[in-house]
């Protein structure tokens, strides 16, 4: 019993420093890539206060609560109007999921 | 490769050689570094494509990302044996212009990212010698990490590269020398189509201790043939960087009319041409704030003599409410004493010249800048400050969509306030007889990063959603490129659907210029396997069957 109780922490320890490690890789991530339109007073900001005007939603998307991880996957490889999509050598997939993970799970 | 899509295969190159090419490749760079799936290739696709998802649109069939210059030799050699069309990107970010696609459908894209090392920063003799894959934040990090006291003039978005740009003879913001990325870069080293290393002027000399000092080296110079063209592969540049100065003002001039521009230009070009100021921003006050709608009865002007602008009432609009027809940002660098008496003399100069005139000092900044003054600074890149702020050009406004992307149309023209307003009224008569609502007005501004001629360009936007206004776009486009040419105006870049029509243009003498590029072309690269159609030159192989 106690060795599985043992086991457990270790584990759970485990899972945590995994996803201590994905959360500061997709720090890094949406530091080197996004935060140049995406942070306070840059130009993609701006667009999305004119879309969410009036809403409770945060046009800083490091403000976001509600980020969904598949659509942050969808709109790095896709674009979205003028942001143009990342080629792999740039945001890899690793580093795609890491930064997924950043958005959607900072303010939870 | 998914076994149901429909493979793009490398132009002229069968299915069974393209396998053993892509086996080949990956034996070169490993298997990681080849990307062969459809999701993979498909973001190496122009996001900015004035013929998105139509047949002609230039997807690559193969991306290939070497690490090393002799992994570079080898792709090369390999590329020969099959006759396939390589693509060389350094960053890829040629938004505009092209992205990080190729020129053609099938060319197999050479993605030099991956080579990133900054091999030599010198801030005593002011220089750098950097990769492709280096980009401007790459290299800014770097200078400040090791408090190195010099800063490299970039163009507005950070992201791509010092080489890249350059080669594709791009534009900054700082003294005029540094402004012409091209022009500031010195030595290269080459992956020739056959394979072998060339380095240019100093380099040639081994063991030379001045590659990126002197431009020359001894005999012909031939770094130009590098640049918008197809006869190599760059792996090294060395390029000019410009020391930090200890103080850096920005001032600002505006004057109340039209005509002004005439003059006024003629004071700027001394200026400039004095390294007395740096890159003068022009702009109009008539234009209003980015997303906002213009105002109204301004707006009714803009057609409302046949069609076409009334200037008179335009002016009387804008003096009658106190706006000032011309505003320029200028940027003056030195020590704070050097910079407060160029302010004086600035001053003095335009007062004396154009009546109401007025010049007013917005920033004023001893350096290094705090944080909290390189955050505020208007023009970061006036500094040399990477940064992405430019992109608020085609986000969404209050009043309007925001846009996919857009295509530049970049002619160059004399910088000559005359020239400009003649030119405003060509392309507003040629919107009219294209029965469209002009995009150019009698307050649209020159360009001025070519520090010995204006551009006055206009930015087209493409769709990824309806094939019908890119066709539109691409018909205008080529027609501008037409009427700019008959009034000896021509593009000084292009993306690869234009890079025909901007090279036909440049036709003295039956095209020799081409022709001259076309003899060397098929000597140097004989299987045409490098960037075939890049500034509009094309191989033996391909001649006449893609440019018609
Ligand atoms: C909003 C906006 C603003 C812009 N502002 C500016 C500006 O101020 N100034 C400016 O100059 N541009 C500007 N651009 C255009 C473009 O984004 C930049 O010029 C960008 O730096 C080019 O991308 P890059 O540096 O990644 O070059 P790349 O995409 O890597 O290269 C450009 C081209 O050069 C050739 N090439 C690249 N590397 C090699 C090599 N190693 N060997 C041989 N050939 C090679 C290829 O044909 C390639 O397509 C702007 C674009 C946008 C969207």
């Amino acid at each position: 019993m106690i060795k599985k109780t043992l086991l457990l922490i270790f584990f759970t320890g485990l899972l945590f420093a995994n996803d201590t490690n994905k959360f500061n890789e997709g720090k890094q991530v949406f530091d080197k890539w996004c935060i140049h339109c995406h942070g306070v007073g840059m130009p993609a900001t701006d667009a999305l206060s004119i879309v969410y005007k009036d809403t409770e939603i945060s046009p800083v998307l490091e403000e976001r609560k509600n980020l969904d991880k598949s659509f942050i996957e969808y709109v790095v490889r896709n674009g979205r109007f003028s942001m143009p999509f990342f080629r792999k050598i740039e945001i890899n997939n690793k580093q795609l999921e890491s930064l997924a993970f950043y958005l959607s799970t900072k303010n939870r | 490769m998914s076994e149901n899509k429909k493979m793009i295969l490398p132009h002229k190159v069968n299915e069974k050689d393209f396998l053993n090419a892509i086996k080949e490749f990956e034996k070169v760079v490993g298997k990681e570094w080849v990307y062969k799936e459809e999701e993979d290739i498909n973001l190496y696709r122009d996001a900015y494509s004035p013929c998105w998802d139509e047949p002609q649109e230039p997807i690559p069939s193969l991306a290939v990302a070497p690490k090393e210059v002799e992994e570079v030799q080898e792709i090369v050699k390999i590329a020969n044996k099959y006759k396939i069309a390589i693509f060389p990107i350094s960053t890829g970010k040629n938004l505009g212009y092209g992205s990080s696609a190729p020129n053609n459908r099938g060319d197999v894209v050479i993605d030099l990212k991956r080579m990133n090392k900054i091999i030599e920063v010198n801030d005593k003799r002011n220089f750098c010698i950097l990769e492709p894959g280096v980009s401007y934040f790459d290299l800014y990090e770097y200078c400040e990490k090791n408090n190195l006291n010099v800063m490299m003039d970039m163009p507005d978005p950070g992201w791509g590269s010092p080489v890249g740009n350059s080669l594709d003879h791009g534009w900054g913001y700082m003294y005029g020398q540094y402004r012409d990325h091209f022009g500031a870069h010195c030595g290269m080293e080459v992956v020739l189509p056959n394979g072998e290393l060339m380095r240019t002027a100093m380099g040639a000399l081994p063991g030379s201790k001045t590659f990126a000092e002197n431009k020359y080296g001894y005999g012909p110079y031939v770094d130009g043939l590098f640049s918008q063209s197809n006869f190599g592969i760059v792996t090294k540049m060395g390029f000019w960087m410009m020391p930090k100065p200890e103080h850096y003002t920005l001032a600002v001039l505006t004057v109340p009319k039209r005509d002004d521009l005439i003059p006024l230009v003629e004071i700027m070009n001394y200026l400039e041409d004095s390294s007395i100021i740096g890159w003068p921003l022009y702009r109009s006050p008539l234009n209003p704030e980015y997303g906002k709608a213009m105002n109204p009865e301004l707006k009714s002007y803009l057609t409302s003599k046949n069609g076409k602008p009334d200037i008179d009432k335009i002016q009387d609009y804008a003096l009658r409410n106190k706006i000032p027809y011309w505003k320029i940002d200028i940027p003056i660098y030195g020590n704070k004493d050097s910079v407060e008496a160029n302010v004086n003399y600035i001053k003095q100069r335009f007062s004396k010249a154009i009546d109401g005139a007025e010049i007013e000092v917005i920033e004023d900044y001893d350096l290094p800048l705090t944080k909290e003054q390189k955050k505020s600074l208007k023009h970061k890149v006036t500094l040399g400050i990477p940064n992405l702020e430019i992109f608020w050009l085609s986000t969404r406004g209050e009043n309007f969509a925001p846009k996919d992307g857009h295509v530049w149309f970049s002619p160059i023209i004399p910088r000559d306030g005359k020239e400009l307003l003649k030119c405003q009224e060509i392309y507003i008569d040629t919107f009219h007889e294209l029965g469209m609502e002009s995009m150019i007005t009698p307050f649209s501004h020159p360009r001025t990063w070519m520090y010995r001629a204006f551009c006055f360009m206009i930015g087209f936007a493409n769709s990824r959603e309806d094939k019908e206004i890119n066709e539109k776009m691409r018909n205008v486009y080529n027609t501008m490129v037409k009427v700019a040419a008959k009034h000896g105006w021509g593009d000084y870049r292009a993306g690869p659907v234009f890079q025909d029509a901007v090279s036909g243009v440049y036709n003295f003498n039956d095209s020799i210029l081409k022709r001259f590029a076309e003899q060397l072309k098929d000597t140097i690269d004989p299987n045409g396997i490098i960037a075939p159609g890049r500034g509009g030159i094309w191989p033996k192989r391909l001649r006449g069957e893609k440019n018609d």
